[in-house]
């Protein structure tokens, strides 16, 4: 089992950020691509760099997040 | 496995504009006439909202647009707050119940939701996959 998480920061104007971690790299994009179209319009989307690789470790992930906070 | 992504709200959908509504905890009507004041100040029109929330403030679908928008008479706007600061208020309430909605329906689940000292919503949803 694997866990997928998606943090929203919606800030007090209505802008919204998400950013997602645990997916893999194309289900990452098509999933929030149906959020992000209900929400409104995309403005950003900027790729961490474990996109590109398949194969990382959910506890890595977590532990890149938590290093760059 | 991970991106951000910045999204502008845009206020396209009925229902979780009036759960936005209610939750900033006004009476909402829908199907209202309301009367707001003509282009010029001089006369008033009547103006069919699909959402009301006081006798000269609502929203009112713009066809070309797809989009809701305010409909109010802004020399008689007598809330609480500015214009501004209620359209912001909607937005932000908007964009909170249509991403719960949404995530929910694709099996996450709230993991912690607070309010923030610059009053920035955080909400952090999760699922479990195999």
């Amino acid at each position: 089992m694997k866990q997928q998480k998606i943090k929203f920061t919606i800030r007090q104007d209505g802008y919204v950020t998400e950013e997602a971690t645990g997916f893999t790299s194309h289900q990452c994009v098509s999933l929030t691509e149906s959020i992000e179209k209900k929400l409104g319009t995309l403005e950003t989307r900027q790729f961490k760099p474990e996109f590109y690789s398949n194969n990382v470790a959910l506890q890595q992930n977590q532990n890149e997040t938590q290093a760059q906070t | 496995m991970s991106h951000f992504s910045r999204i502008k709200t845009k206020l396209r959908h009925k229902p979780e504009l009036e759960e936005a509504l209610i939750l900033l905890q006004y009476d909402v009507k829908e199907d209202q006439e309301l009367k707001v004041t003509g282009s010029h100040g001089i006369k008033h029109e009547v103006v069919t909202a699909d959402l009301a929330i006081a006798k000269d403030v609502g929203f009112r679908l713009n066809p070309m647009t797809n989009e809701y928008e305010l409909v109010a008479d802004l020399e008689t706007w007598n809330q609480p707050i500015s214009v501004e600061r209620f359209l912001d208020k909607v937005n932000q309430q908007y964009a909170r119940m249509t991403i719960h909605n949404t995530v929910k329906n694709m099996g996450f689940e709230v993991e912690e939701e607070w309010e923030m000292d610059d009053n920035s919503i955080e909400l952090v949803m999760t699922r479990w996959v195999t």
